[in-house]
C-alpha cells in the first residue's frame, strides 16, 4: 500500500514539474502577442492584444494562475482555435489512438513470433532475413518510409488514398488508415523484435534453461513455458513505453499523411506559439507516462510472481 | 505456455488487431474529400485560426478560406481577365468610388446584392464593417485598423462617405485587404468576438458548410451569388503540411489546385491531366541588412558591395525556377521608379568599394533566414559573398515566432534573407521594411530626408507629386542600400486540366476562387 502511495506521490510531483517547466519554456522561447498579429501591425496595436490577453500582468500571476486551473483540469483556451485545451487535446489524441493501438499490435504481432523464430534458429535464413528488416525498420526515417508508401500505394498503384482522414464508410475509412498505421509501426516492430531475439539468446545459456532441457522438455516447450516467459518482462517494460511514444511521438508520420493527431496537433502549436496547447499536451504527456509505467508495473507484477512478493 | 496457449495468444492478438482497427475505423467520419464531377478541391499546408475576415491571423492561411466566402467593396486583382491586365482596381461591391475633399471618400454600392442569410447589403451594412475593426476591445492585429478612418457617413440607401482623420491617398489600396472584407452586419452585431471565429456569412461566390479545424473545410455553391456562379457545387479546401504528400495527393488527381515545391514541376508537368502555373507574385526575396548589427555593415559603400556581389540571375536559375523577375528595389510595379536599373553582378567593383570602406580583408558574418524555404537561397547567398571575402560564420533557419520578435525588436542578424510582402501593392506599404515606425522595418536605418518625404507622400492627394515623391524615395534606397535586392518569388501552381479560370493572387494570401470553372 506504501508503495503505492509512494508511486502516486512521485507522479503528482512529476505533473507539477512537467506543467511548470511547460509553462515556463514557452515564455522563454518567443513571444506569444507577435504571434497572434500580422507582421506590421503597429506596436500601438500589439499592446492593446498584449493588454487584451493578460500578457502585460507579472509572470508569476499567469504562471499560479495557470497551475490553479491545471490543478482543476482546466488548462486555458487555445489562442488559435479558441476552445477549451483539455478538449482539443483529447479529440486529438483520440485520433492518435486509432493509429497507435493498432500499430502496437501489429509490432507486437509480428516482433513476438520473428523475434522467437529468429533466437531459434540463430544464424539461420530466417533469422539473417528477420535481422536485416527489423534493421532497415529501426535505420529507414519514418517520414521516408511514409513517403515511400505514398509514391507507391497511393501515387504508382493508386490502390490507397494518399494521406488525411476521410471516406465515405467503413471500409473507405479503413483505407486512409493502412498506411499511417504500417509506418507507424515499423520502428517499434523491428525494435521489438530485435529486443525479443536478443533477450531469449541471453536466457538460453542460463541454467534453468538447462533444468528444464534436462528434465526431457521438448525445445519447444522449453522455449514457451520457460524462456519466451521469461524475455517477457523486458518486453512489456520497453513495449507499454512504446505505446507512449508512439501516441506522442508520431508527429512525422502525422504530418506525412495529414492525420489530425496528438503530435500534429503539439507541433503546430509551437510553430505558432499557441502556448496553452502546448503546456497542456506536455502536461498531458507526462501524465500518460506516468500511467503507462504504472500499468506496465502491474503487467510485470502479474507476470513476475517475485515483484508481487 | 503449450502449443495450444500459444496458438490461442496469437490467434487472440489477431483478433484483438483486427477488432481495433474496425473498431477505430468506424470512428472515423465518413466524409468525402476528394475530388469529383461537382467537386473542386484546392489544397494548402496550413490551417487558418479564424473564419472572422477583420481578424489578423499569425499564419496568414486564413484569408485563403475567407476569400471564397466573403467580398471586399474593391479588389486588386482579376483572374478572368488576360494575365497582363489582372491587376488593378476594380469595384467588386462598390460600384465607384471618387474623393470629395482630403479627408472624405464617397462609395457607391452596388445594389440588389444579398448576404448567404438573406441580409441586404446596403449603406448601413459597410458602415457596420468599416467602423467594426475600430471598436473598443476588438481584437484584431489586421492592418485595417491603422488606417485612419474617423467614421463612416451614410448618405443615401447605396452611398457612403469614409471620413478618413488625415488624408489617405491609397485608402481604395488598403479596402482590398480581408479587414475591410464585407460581413452580414445584423447577424454578426449579435455574436461575440470568439463565435464570429467558426461561423461565415458573407455575400461570396461560396456558402460554409463545415470547418473541420487542420483537415478541411467544405463550402458549396451561393444559388443566389450576385455575379456568375461557379458550375460546380462544392468547393473544398484541404489542409496537407507536407509539401511531397500535396504532390502525391495533386498527382492523383485528387487535389485540384495546390501550390507545389519549384524542384517538383518537371514531375508535375510530364503527369497526364495536370499542369503547372507560375504566377508573378508581390513577394520579394531579399536580404535585409541590419545597420547596427557589425561596424562594417553602417557604410553604405559596405552595402553596396554586398548588393553587387550576388549574381541574382543565378540565384533565379538556382532557386527560382529561372523565370523570376528581377527586383529593382523594393516598390514593386507599376511603382517602381523607370529610371533606376537592378545593381548588376560585379564583383571586382564590391572588392573595390570594401577596400575603400577599410575593410579590404573582408569580415565575418552572421545570419538568420526567415523561412525554411529560404535556406538554399541563403547558401548561394553565403557563396556569393564568400568571393569577396565575407563570410557567412553562423546561418540559422528561425522559427517564425523567433523570427517575428527579432524582427520587431530589430535584432536579427547583420544579414537576414527572407520573403516578404506587404499584402497590398502600394509605394506606402512596400517600403514598411526601412520605415522607422513600422515593426517591419529590421535594418535600422535611419534617413531624415527620406522619412520627411514618406511623410508628405503618405499625405498627399495629388498623384504628380505622390509619384515625384515616391521616386525620389527610391533613390534615396538606391545609394543607401539598407536591403540587397534579388527578385519578386514566383508562385507555382499545380492546376488539374479540369480546371479553368484560376490565376494564383500576387499576394497569395487570398484567391479569386469565383472565377474557375470545371470543363470537361
Amino acid at each position: 500500500m506504501s508503495f503505492l502511495l509512494r508511486r502516486i506521490f512521485q507522479g503528482l510531483i512529476i505533473l507539477l514539474a512537467a506543467a511548470t517547466i511547460s509553462f515556463l519554456l514557452m515564455f522563454v522561447v518567443g513571444d506569444p502577442v507577435l504571434m497572434r498579429m500580422g507582421e506590421d501591425a503597429s506596436a500601438e496595436a500589439i499592446e492593446r492584444m498584449r493588454e487584451q490577453m493578460g500578457f502585460d500582468r507579472p509572470l508569476i500571476v499567469q504562471y499560479v494562475e495557470y497551475m490553479f486551473g491545471v490543478v482543476q483540469g482546466d488548462l486555458g483556451i487555445s489562442y488559435r482555435q479558441r476552445v477549451p485545451v483539455f478538449d482539443l487535446l483529447l479529440e486529438r489524441l483520440g485520433n492518435s489512438i486509432i493509429l497507435a493501438v493498432p500499430a502496437l499490435i501489429l509490432a507486437i504481432m509480428v516482433s513476438i513470433p520473428v523475434g522467437v523464430l529468429s533466437a531459434m534458429y540463430r544464424n539461420s535464413l530466417i533469422d539473417n532475413v528477420a535481422r536485416g528488416f527489423a534493421m532497415i525498420g529501426q535505420a529507414a526515417p519514418n517520414f521516408w518510409v511514409g513517403i515511400m508508401l505514398i509514391l507507391i500505394f497511393g501515387v504508382t498503384l493508386g490502390w490507397l488514398p494518399p494521406s488525411g482522414r476521410g471516406g465515405d464508410g467503413f471500409f473507405e475509412s479503413l483505407r486512409y488508415m493502412i498506411m499511417p498505421v504500417f509506418t507507424l509501426s515499423l520502428l517499434t516492430m523491428a525494435y521489438l523484435t530485435r529486443m525479443m531475439r536478443g533477450a531469449i539468446l541471453e536466457l538460453q545459456g542460463q541454467d534453468f534453461v538447462r533444468t528444464a532441457r534436462a528434465k526431457g522438455l521438448s525445445k519447444f516447450n522449453v522455449m514457451t513455458r520457460h524462456v519466451v516467459r521469461n524475455a517477457m518482462l523486458p518486453y512489456v517494460t520497453v513495449g507499454g513505453l512504446q505505446l507512449g511514444s508512439l501516441i506522442s511521438g508520431s508527429m512525422v508520420v502525422e504530418s506525412v499523411f495529414s492525420w489530425p493527431g496528438f503530435g500534429r496537433l503539439l507541433l503546430d502549436s509551437i510553430h505558432l506559439m499557441d502556448i496553452p496547447v502546448v503546456a497542456g499536451a506536455l502536461t498531458l504527456v507526462a501524465v500518460m507516462y506516468v500511467v503507462l509505467s504504472f500499468i506496465v508495473d502491474i503487467i510485470y507484477a502479474l507476470l513476475d510472481p517475485r515483484v508481487r512478493t | 505456455m503449450s502449443v495450444y496457449k500459444a496458438t490461442k495468444f496469437l490467434s487472440g492478438a489477431a483478433i484483438a488487431a483486427a477488432l481495433s482497427l474496425v473498431g477505430t475505423a468506424a470512428l472515423a467520419q465518413s466524409t468525402s474529400i476528394t475530388s469529383g464531377p461537382n467537386t473542386v478541391v484546392y489544397g494548402k499546408y496550413q490551417d487558418g485560426e479564424t473564419l472572422d475576415p477583420h481578424v489578423a491571423s499569425a499564419g496568414m492561411f486564413d484569408h485563403l478560406v475567407t476569400s471564397a466566402i466573403f467580398e471586399p467593396l474593391i479588389w486588386d486583382f482579376d483572374a478572368s481577365k488576360p494575365e497582363s491586365e489582372m491587376r488593378g482596381l476594380r469595384g467588386v461591391l462598390a460600384e465607384s468610388w471618387e474623393t470629395i475633399d482630403d479627408l472624405t471618400w464617397r462609395l457607391t454600392i452596388r445594389q440588389g446584392i444579398k448576404f448567404h442569410n438573406g441580409e441586404p447589403l446596403n449603406a448601413e451594412a459597410v458602415k457596420f464593417n468599416l467602423e467594426r475593426p475600430h471598436q473598443d476591445g476588438f481584437q484584431t492585429g489586421d492592418k485595417i485598423v491603422d488606417v485612419a478612418i474617423s467614421h463612416v457617413d451614410i448618405v443615401d440607401e447605396y452611398t457612403v462617405d469614409v471620413v478618413t482623420k488625415e488624408p489617405i491617398p491609397i485608402l481604395p489600396e488598403r479596402l482590398t485587404r480581408n479587414g475591410a472584407f464585407i460581413v452580414a452586419p445584423e447577424y454578426y452585431s449579435t455574436l461575440s468576438q470568439d463565435e464570429a471565429a467558426d461561423v461565415a456569412v458573407g455575400t461570396g461566390p461560396f456558402k460554409l458548410v463545415e470547418w473541420v479545424r487542420d483537415q478541411y473545410v467544405i463550402l458549396e455553391r451561393n444559388e443566389n451569388y450576385w455575379g456568375e456562379a461557379p458550375n460546380f457545387e462544392r468547393l473544398v479546401i484541404r489542409i496537407i503540411p507536407e509539401p511531397s504528400t500535396m504532390f502525391a495527393e495533386v498527382m492523383t488527381g485528387n487535389i485540384d489546385i495546390a501550390p507545389i515545391n519549384p524542384d517538383l514541376v518537371d514531375e508535375v508537368r510530364a503527369q497526364d491531366g495536370v499542369g503547372v502555373i507560375i504566377g508573378d507574385s508581390l513577394v520579394r526575396a531579399m536580404v535585409g541588412i541590419n545597420t547596427t548589427a557589425h561596424d562594417a555593415l553602417g557604410d553604405p559603400r559596405v552595402r553596396e558591395a554586398l548588393n553587387l556581389a550576388i549574381d541574382t540571375d543565378a540565384l533565379i536559375d538556382a532557386y527560382a525556377l529561372g523565370s523570376a523577375t528581377k527586383s529593382v528595389q523594393m516598390v514593386s510595379p507599376p511603382y517602381e521608379n523607370p529610371n533606376l536599373e537592378a545593381k548588376g553582378y560585379d564583383p571586382d567593383r564590391a572588392r573595390e568599394l570594401l577596400a575603400e570602406a577599410g575593410w579590404a580583408d573582408g569580415f565575418t558574418i552572421d545570419m538568420d533566414v526567415g523561412h525554411a524555404d529560404a535556406q538554399p537561397m541563403s547558401e548561394g547567398i553565403g557563396f556569393y559573398l564568400s568571393q569577396v571575402g565575407v563570410e557567412v560564420s553562423g546561418m540559422s533557419v528561425l522559427s517564425r515566432s523567433v523570427w517575428v520578435e527579432r524582427w520587431n525588436a530589430g535584432t536579427l542578424a547583420g544579414l537576414h534573407p527572407y520573403y516578404w510582402s506587404a499584402g497590398e501593392n502600394t509605394p506606402e506599404t512596400d517600403m514598411w521594411s526601412v520605415h522607422p515606425d513600422r515593426p517591419t522595418n529590421s535594418t535600422n536605418w535611419y534617413n531624415q530626408e527620406w522619412v520627411d518625404a514618406y511623410a508628405e507622400m503618405a499625405s498627399s492627394m495629388d498623384q504628380d507629386r505622390r509619384e515625384e515623391l515616391n521616386n525620389r524615395l527610391q533613390e534615396i534606397l538606391h545609394e543607401e542600400n539598407p536591403w540587397i535586392n534579388l527578385y519578386r518569388i514566383p508562385l507555382v501552381m499545380a492546376v488539374n486540366d479540369r480546371i479553368e479560370g484560376y490565376f494564383p493572387h500576387p499576394s497569395f494570401l487570398v484567391e479569386h476562387y469565383g472565377n474557375i470553372r470545371i470543363v470537361e
